[in-house]
């Protein structure tokens, strides 16, 4: 019998959260009857469906410039068209030059970088990761590139390079921990998302992506809800309400004119109930109860659009602007979602702006809410921690309003150790929520989980859509029925004293 | 300019004026010390202009925006072009970031090295301003013994720093077995070390152990007795005690030949650091090499700022939102 590899040694970091989980040599002896020669971890599987792609508007002529699909392309021709497309990228984008250009490989990024500290993997750490789009730029785009390839670490793209591309590029989180912490500010994700961009143009998404974004495109929302099923669920919870309050609260879906357009994610009616429940809670508390509506059309802050290409962020963005123009609003307000609210933020706002309708996150609502007394909360008898979302944390403006949320309605708040900007990603950002990655996941967002349950809380609260799917599967992997995962908006609908 | 200072500085070109060049040192100095000198500030100068330009010329993306997103911001609640550009200064300026707890760990020592190199490298582009001041008449006059400590504190801090830093550089990819370490990263880390190195020796050698009237003369009589400023040693005095060194007058006087026009003045200026100085001659030579690297190489860094996508984009104002909100709940609206 052949001897088996064991994995490469794991190099160790100061206070290392890897080996702190339980289940830390049961998967060492996994990893290495899974992957006896490679450390290249999972191959994120293709989305190669023709009917599919085209739902998905991944399509010959519209989106996709190329002139066939990429199930269709000859080896050769997918390297030429990513060579091609990469090349007029670099003339049309001045971020992915820059980010390709200036850094100095000083490897402070690598630490940073929970899929690094996942996999150990020398293309999974930022730097290792943009070094295999950076080989081909000095190739292609550098005379001592070409010159000097060997010297410089040039590499001509081959289908083996075109591979790995696809396989790392692809297990990057887009959460830019990194680019926090980079002295030059270098944003892996946006580096990610470029040639995220050129593989959807040659109609190759990951699958779990592929699924939501056809969804997206078909539906407005992205678990293929139609308004039928939005509205038997909102009769439910409607019941739902009345046996818990007394009170009558109503779910207004498809009203035709609102000052408020209310966006939740998708998941809200589904896995997420309580969210849904904290958000008309509130909304009926504040007496907003007639004056605002969610839509069937737009019943969706998630955006994979931000994981796959511009054409598909801004398509969702329009609806939204459309839909809040067509009812009148004249405010739009953001329910819980992490990688939504950038998209909104820093695509739809500036939108919306230009129609004269502002927007605002439910969250700075209610904190205003609490902090002026227009909610009356009881004290949870819960001790709870909060992990920020990457992409509300670093650049989206929310780090206070949830702490001043949860310090009102819970008994106690404990503040972890990564934190606000620090703050660790819960390893299924850019959609990496598919079932064929939980290996990867399951390590990825341990240090998140690790975080939270060494502050000895009993829920983890975070008010982000893929986070609320993620960590319970992590949590049940690492640390069974020990920690809670939780919207904030729960804790609020479970406080709130109507 | 000052009438003792403009003395001086005529004494110093007449001096230099008076040497003889052997054809066979003319040529050298003139390949590699005024054309390859000129060429090098040439490459620098354009090849800075085409990067920037070429990085200006790069628009933002389709639609003018960063694949569907009006701004890349990285910081919250940056509202402002001034505060992005406070961010990006602050960060450029002190590293901060590098200071930021991971698992437990500050990189204190990363931060230190690094910002002390950073520092001292300015430093010491910024004492060797005052040679190119010097050429225009516009030397700034600083006491010999400061010049000798300051200039030679800082470049042995940067050279010290640098090794630290390549150490460092090792030390990752050897530990996290992260490939980080290319040809390219260690050229330049060897060129700034011969380049400091060279020009922290050449500096040592230039200068008397001490700055009493007594050292300084011996220090005189036992290096310039000879050769062709023999003949001026009582004014190399003269011009040792106003400017620090001879060395430094004489890249000064190079730096003047260049920059009027009078190039066999610079090939008399390098051909008497030649004999006096050579060390510097090999100082000058890896930094003009290092002057044409600049541009070509991850060097441009420093230059990348302006250029930041965080500084551009639409910037949002939270707040009007809130009070439309609040206007919404109390019914004002």
């Amino acid at each position: 019998m052949a001897e088996k590899k064991i994995p490469p040694p794991i190099p160790s970091l100061k206070r290392d959260p890897i080996p702190e989980s339980p289940k830390y040599e049961e998967w060492k002896k996994w990893y290495a009857e899974k992957f006896p020669e490679s450390s290249k971890w999972i191959n994120a599987r293709k989305l190669v469906v023709e009917k599919f792609l085209r739902e998905a508007e991944f399509i010959p002529g519209g989106f996709v410039k190329t002139r066939d699909l990429w199930f269709k392309l000859s080896p050769e021709e997918r390297i030429r068209y990513f060579i091609n497309r990469f090349r007029e990228m670099l003339r049309n984008n001045r971020a992915l030059r820059l980010y390709l250009e200036n850094c100095t490989h000083c490897g402070y990024c690598i630490d940073k970088c929970h899929m690094w500290m996942a996999t150990r993997d020398y293309h999974n750490s930022p730097v290792g990761r943009a070094d295999l789009i950076r080989s081909i730029f000095k190739y292609y785009d550098k005379l001592t590139g070409r010159l000097f390839s060997k010297l410089v670490d040039a590499k001509e793209l081959t289908e083996q390079l075109l591979e790995e591309l696809w396989i790392y590029f692809h297990q990057c989180t887009e959460c830019r921990r990194c680019a926090y912490f980079c002295p030059f500010g270098i944003d892996t994700a946006e580096i990610t998302r470029a040639v995220r961009q050129i593989f959807a143009e040659m109609g190759m998404v990951y699958e779990f992506v592929g699924n939501t974004v056809r969804s997206l495109m078909l539906t407005g929302n992205q678990m293929f809800l139609n308004p039928k099923a939005i509205k038997a669920v909102f009769d439910w919870v409607e019941e739902e309400l009345k046996e818990e309050t007394g009170r009558d609260i109503k779910i207004p879906l498809d009203r035709p004119k609102a000052k408020i357009l209310f966006l939740p994610s998708s998941t809200d009616v589904f896995t997420n109930i309580d969210t849904l429940k904290g958000f008309v809670k509130v909304m009926y508390a504040l007496g907003l109860q007639d004056k605002y509506t969610f839509r069937s059309e737009v019943f969706e802050i998630g955006n994979f659009g931000l994981f796959v290409s511009d054409y598909h962020l801004m398509k969702q963005g329009n609806r939204i602007v459309e839909t809040a123009v067509k009812i009148g609003a004249e405010l739009v307000i953001f329910g819980e979602c992490g990688h939504g609210w950038r998209a909104f933020k820093n695509y739809v706002v500036p939108e919306l702006e230009k129609r004269g309708i502002k927007a605002i996150h439910f969250l700075q609502l209610v904190a205003w809410a609490i902090k002026k007394g227009k909610l009356k909360v009881r004290k949870l008898d819960y001790v709870v921690t909060y992990h920020d979302p990457c992409n509300l944390a670093r650049a989206g403006d929310l780090i206070e309003e949830p702490r001043i949320i949860l310090r009102a309605v819970a008994k106690e708040f404990r503040e972890r150790e990564h934190n606000k900007h620090r703050t660790l990603c819960c390893g299924a950002g850019s959609g990496l929520l598919g079932d064929d990655v939980i290996p990867l996941r399951v390590w990825a967002g341990w240090p998140s989980v690790y975080d939270c349950w060494k502050t000895g809380a009993q829920i983890m609260t975070t008010p982000c859509s893929i986070d609320k799917a993620q960590f319970p599967v992590v949590i049940e992997y690492h640390i069974p029925g020990q920690l809670m995962c939780k919207g904030v908006s729960d804790l609020v609908g479970w406080a709130l004293e109507l | 300019m000052d009438s003792t200072y403009s003395i001086y500085w005529k004494l110093a070109w007449k001096i230099v004026e008076s040497v003889k060049v052997p054809l066979g040192a003319a040529v050298f100095i003139c390949a590699l010390y005024v054309a390859f000198a000129y060429f090098a500030t040439a490459v620098l100068i354009v090849g800075i202009i085409y990067r920037l330009a070429r990085w200006a010329a790069t628009p933002k993306g389709p639609n003018g925006l960063y694949w569907g997103l009006y701004r890349l911001t990285l910081y919250p609640n940056v509202h402002s072009y001034w505060k992005a550009l406070g961010w990006i200064l602050v960060r450029m300026f002190t590293f901060y970031t590098l200071l930021k707890e991971n698992y437990g760990y500050r990189s204190v020592g990363f931060w230190f090295g690094l910002i002390l190199f950073h520092y001292c490298i300015w430093s010491t582009l910024l004492f060797h301003g005052n040679n190119i001041a010097y050429a225009v008449g516009m030397y700034f006059h600083v006491p010999e013994s400061m010049k000798y400590w300051l200039g030679l504190g800082a470049g042995a801090l940067a050279f010290i720093c640098l090794i630290f830093l390549a150490i460092r550089r090792a030390y990752v990819q050897a530990h996290t077995k992260v490939k980080i370490n290319y040809i390219d990263d260690w050229l330049l880390i060897f060129l700034l070390l011969i380049i400091l190195g060279f020009g922290l020796a050449a500096k040592i050698t230039a200068y008397p152990t001490s700055f009493t009237e007594s050292a300084v003369l011996a220090y005189v009589k036992s290096h310039y007795s000879t050769g062709p400023l023999a003949p001026y040693i009582h004014q190399v005095y003269e011009l040792m005690r106003e400017y620090g060194s001879v060395m430094f007058m004489l890249i000064g006087e190079w730096f003047r030949g260049l920059m009027t026009g009078h190039i066999m003045h610079a090939i008399k200026a390098m051909y008497l650091e030649m004999i006096y100085h050579p060390l510097e001659l090999v100082h000058v030579f890896f930094a003009e090499l290092f002057l044409i690297y600049i541009p070509w190489s991850k060097m441009i860094h420093m230059f990348m700022f302006p250029f930041n996508p965080a500084l551009y984009g639409k910037f949002e104002h939270k707040d009007t939102a809130l009070n439309l909100a609040i206007d919404i709940v109390e019914g004002r609206r």
